[in-house]
C-alpha cells in the first residue's frame, strides 16, 4: 500500500545516470533559487513601516531612505557573493568558505545559522503568502494556520518529486509576480496620488535617541529583504555549464529585480500614505489604491497582484527546499549531520533534508500560529551571521591566494564583511528582546548536535577499524530458543534450525498461566525428545523479564561460547493481524539489541490468509 | 542430553542440598552440555532465575558435603551478580 501511495505522490524512481538531466538553466534557476529573495518585497516594506508607525505618520517617510540603504547593502552583498561563487564553485556557500578559511568552528556557526534560517524562510514565506491571500479574501483570515500547513505539505511533496519539476511548476507564478509588481509600480507612480502623509504630533515627542532607535529598528526589520541572497552560492552545482558564470549572472539579475521592486513598493507606500493594517498587507493596500478591487477592469490587476504574491511567497519557501538539503548533504559528507542527509532519494533529490525542513517549518507554524510578525524577529540574524562569516573568510582567501585581481577582490569582500557585520550587530541588538534571542541560543544548540554527531562517527570509525583486529575465537556455540508453552509448527521449525547450527540447544518457556510443570514438559517431550525444555515460573506474569535474566545467566555460565537467541516468529499475511498477537519476540529483540555478545536471530514462519 | 532417569537421580541428590543452602530457591531443572563437562542447575527465586554451573567431574567425585559447599559458592556468586546487574539497571 505504502509503495503505491509513494509512487503516486512522488513519481517513479529515477536512475542515477539521469542525474545530469536535473541541471538548471538560468531562467529555471531564477525560479528555484531566487523566489525567496524576490518575494521579500511582499513584506520587507511592511516590516519597516510597522516599526516607524509607532512614531505616528511623521516618521513613515523614512521608509524610503531606509529601503535605499538596504538596497545599497544588497549591492555590496551580491557583489561580494559573486566573488564567493567564483572562489567556491563546488557550492557549500558560507559553510565551505568559513570552514576553509576561518576554521571548522566558525564554519559550523555559519552552517547552523543557515540551516535555522532556511527553516524560518519556509515558515515566514508561507505565512506571508497566506496573509496576502487572506487580504484579498478576508473570509480566509481565520484559517491561516491550516492554509500554511497545507501549503508546506504541498511544497514538500513537489520537492520530493525532483528539482526539475519544481522549476517547471514554479516558473509561471514567479514571473507573474515580477510582472504584476512592476506594473503596480509603473502605474502607481504615474497615477495621481493622494499625497504623502504629513508629520503629526507624535514626532515632536520623540527624543533624538528614540528617533535613531526607531530608524535602526526599521532598518533591522527591513533587512529581511536580503534573505535568500546566499541560496545561489550554495547551489552552483545545480546550474548548467558554465555553472560559475551562469550562477553569477542569475544572482546579479535577481538583485537588480529585487532592488527595483523593493524601492518601488516602499516609494508607493509613502506616496499613497499607507500604514500597516492587521488584516490587509501593505502591498494589498497599495494595489487596491492603484488598481481598485472591483472584479472587472483594472481591479482584476489587484487580484492578479495578490494571487501572484501569495504564489511567490509560498514558492519562496522553495529556495529553502533547494538550499537546506544541499547544505545538509555537504554537512553529512563531513559527518556533522547523519549520513542519511547525503543520500539521494528515488527522485535524485536529498529526500531526508526535504522532509526535515518540512517538519521543522510546520512546527514553527504551529508554535507561532502562522503569524508573520511573530516569526520575523527570529529571521535574518542567521543570514547576516553567515554573510559576515563567509565574507570574512573570503578576505583571508584572497589574501592567501594572491591570484589575479586579488587586491580589489579582497577590498570588495572586506567591504562586504564590514557592512554585514555592522548590520548583524544592529539586528542582534534591536531584535534581541523581540525574539532574536531564540536564534542566539539555537545556533550553539545546533552546533552541539554537529559535534556530537561528528564524535559518534569518529568513535564508530575507530572501533570498526581493522588496524587492531583479532579474529574472534568461537569455541562453542549455545543456542537458546524461547518458545510458547505448547509446541506448534513455528516452534518445531525453529528447534530443527537451532539443532542444525549447534549441539547445545536449550528451549525455554515461561509458565505464566500457572500450569503444572510436569504437564508442560510431558507435552514437550511428545514432540521433541532431543532438546530439553526449561520451564521458568513467573509469579508476576511477565514473560520478558524472566527470559532476559535466564539468557544473562546462561551467557555468564558459558562466557567462552557464542550465545545465540533464536526467536521463532510467525509473520501474518496482513499487517493488521499483528495487532491481534502478543509481540513477545519483538520485545525480546528490542531488549536484547543492547546486550553485547548476544546474537539475536529469528526463524520466520509465514502465515497464509 | 541426559536421560530422564539420570536427570531425576541428579535432581534428587542436589535438591536437599540447595534446600539447605537457600530454601527460597526452587530447583527447576538441570542441563548437561554437549561436551558432557559442564552441569548447570536452573533455579528460581520469585521472578528471577539463576543458573549454577559445576564441572561434571566435580559432581561425580565430590561427597555431598563438598558438593553442597561448591553449589553454595556458585549460588552466592550468581546472587551477587544478579544484585549488581539489578542495581545497574536501576541506575539506567
Amino acid at each position: 500500500m505504502f509503495p503505491r501511495l509513494k509512487r503516486l505522490l512522488l513519481g517513479s524512481p529515477l536512475r542515477t545516470t539521469e542525474l545530469h538531466e536535473q541541471k538548471l538553466s538560468k531562467k529555471a534557476a531564477l525560479t528555484v533559487f531566487a523566489s525567496d529573495n524576490l518575494s521579500s518585497t511582499a513584506y520587507a516594506t511592511e516590516e519597516i513601516l510597522l516599526v516607524l508607525v509607532v512614531a505616528g505618520p511623521a516618521l513613515l517617510h523614512a521608509a524610503v531612505p531606509i529601503a535605499g540603504a538596504i538596497a545599497v547593502l544588497l549591492v555590496i552583498v551580491v557583489l561580494s557573493y559573486g566573488q564567493l561563487i567564483r572562489a567556491y564553485p563546488a557550492g557549500g556557500g558560507a559553510y565551505a568558505v568559513a570552514k576553509e578559511n576561518l576554521g571548522v568552528g566558525l564554519g559550523l556557526v555559519a552552517a547552523a545559522a543557515l540551516l535555522i534560517d532556511y527553516i524560518l524562510t519556509v515558515a515566514v514565506s508561507v505565512a506571508a503568502g497566506v496573509a496576502a491571500i487572506a487580504s484579498a479574501i478576508p473570509a480566509l483570515h481565520a484559517y491561516r494556520p491550516l492554509l500554511c500547513f497545507v501549503a508546506i505539505l504541498i511544497l514538500t511533496v513537489v520537492n520530493l518529486r525532483g528539482v526539475r519539476e519544481s522549476a517547471r511548476a514554479f516558473a509561471i507564478p514567479v514571473y507573474t509576480f515580477i510582472f504584476s509588481i512592476f506594473v503596480l509600480i509603473v502605474v502607481g507612480l504615474l497615477r495621481e496620488a493622494p499625497g504623502p502623509a504629513v508629520p503629526g504630533e507624535a514626532s515632536a515627542n520623540l527624543t533624538q535617541f528614540s528617533m535613531m532607535w526607531l530608524l535602526l529598528r526599521g532598518f533591522a526589520h527591513g533587512c529581511v529583504a536580503l534573505t535568500g541572497v546566499e541560496a545561489i552560492s550554495n547551489g552552483v552545482q545545480a546550474f548548467r555549464n558554465p555553472p560559475v558564470r551562469n550562477a553569477q549572472i542569475t544572482m546579479y539579475l535577481m538583485a537588480a529585480i529585487l532592488g527595483a521592486m523593493f524601492l518601488g513598493v516602499s516609494r508607493l507606500a509613502y506616496t499613497f500614505g499607507i500604514t500597516p493594517h492587521p488584516e490587509q498587507t501593505v502591498v494589498s493596500q497599495i494595489a487596491r489604491a492603484v488598481f481598485g478591487h472591483d472584479l472587472s477592469g483594472s481591479g482584476l490587476l489587484y487580484y492578479l497582484t495578490q494571487f501572484s504574491t501569495t504564489a511567490i511567497l509560498i514558492l519562496a519557501a522553495n529556495t529553502s527546499y533547494a538550499g537546506f538539503p544541499r547544505l545538509a548533504s555537504i554537512l553529512a559528507q563531513d559527518r556533522f549531520v547523519p549520513r542519511q542527509f547525503a543520500n539521494l532519494g528515488d527522485r535524485l533529490v536529498f529526500s531526508n533534508g526535504i522532509v526535515i525542513l518540512g517538519a521543522g517549518s510546520l512546527a514553527l507554524i504551529l508554535i507561532f500560529r502562522g503569524d508573520v510578525h511573530s516569526l520575523i524577529p527570529l529571521y535574518a540574524i542567521g543570514v547576516f551571521l553567515s554573510f559576515t562569516l563567509s565574507q570574512s573568510g573570503l578576505v583571508r582567501y584572497w589574501w592567501g591566494s594572491r591570484g589575479k585581481g586579488w587586491p580589489w577582490r579582497l577590498g570588495l569582500n572586506l567591504l562586504g564583511a564590514a557592512a554585514t557585520g555592522v548590520v548583524l550587530l544592529v539586528i542582534a541588538v534591536v531584535k534581541f528582546a523581540e525574539g532574536a534571542y531564540i536564534v542566539v541560543f539555537a545556533v550553539p544548540a545546533v552546533m552541539l548536535i554537529f559535534w556530537k554527531t561528528r564524535r559518534h562517527y569518529f568513535l564508530l570509525q575507530t572501533q570498526l577499524s581493522l588496524s587492531d583486529f583479532e579474529k574472534p575465537r568461537v569455541a562453542r556455540h549455545t543456542v537458546i530458543v524461547p518458545v510458547a508453552p505448547t509446541p506448534n509448527k513455528v516452534v518445531l521449525t525453529a528447534i530443527e534450525y537451532a539443532k542444525s547450527i549447534s549441539e547445545d540447544v536449550i528451549a525455554v518457556t515461561v509458565n505464566v498461566d500457572g500450569k503444572k510443570r510436569e504437564e508442560l514438559t510431558q507435552t514437550w517431550e511428545k514432540f521433541v525428545d532431543d532438546v530439553q525444555l526449561i520451564v521458568l515460573e513467573s509469579p508476576y506474569r511477565s514473560v520478558v523479564r524472566p527470559l532476559l535474566r535466564f539468557i544473562d545467566e546462561v551467557e555468564d555460565l558459558r562466557s567462552d561460547d557464542k550465545l545465540t537467541v533464536l526467536l521463532p516468529e510467525f509473520v501474518p499475511a496482513r499487517w493488521w493481524h499483528n495487532l491481534l498477537h502478543n509481540q513477545t519476540s519483538l520485545m525480546l529483540k528490542g531488549a536484547l539489541l543492547f546486550r553485547p555478545g548476544v546474537v539475536v536471530t529469528s526463524v520466520p514462519h509465514h502465515l497464509r490468509e | 542430553m541426559l536421560g530422564k532417569e539420570r536427570r531425576n537421580q541428579i535432581l534428587n541428590r542436589v535438591r536437599p542440598l540447595f534446600g539447605e543452602i537457600d530454601p527460597e530457591f526452587l530447583l527447576l531443572d538441570l542441563v548437561l552440555d554437549s561436551t558432557r563437562q559442564q552441569l548447570a542447575f536452573v533455579l528460581q527465586k520469585g521472578e528471577w532465575p539463576a543458573v549454577v554451573g559445576i564441572n561434571w567431574l566435580d559432581y561425580v567425585s565430590h561427597r555431598d558435603e563438598e558438593l553442597k559447599q561448591l553449589l553454595a559458592e556458585g549460588l552466592r556468586k550468581r546472587v551477587e551478580t544478579a544484585r549488581r546487574r539489578e542495581a545497574g539497571e536501576d541506575r539506567e
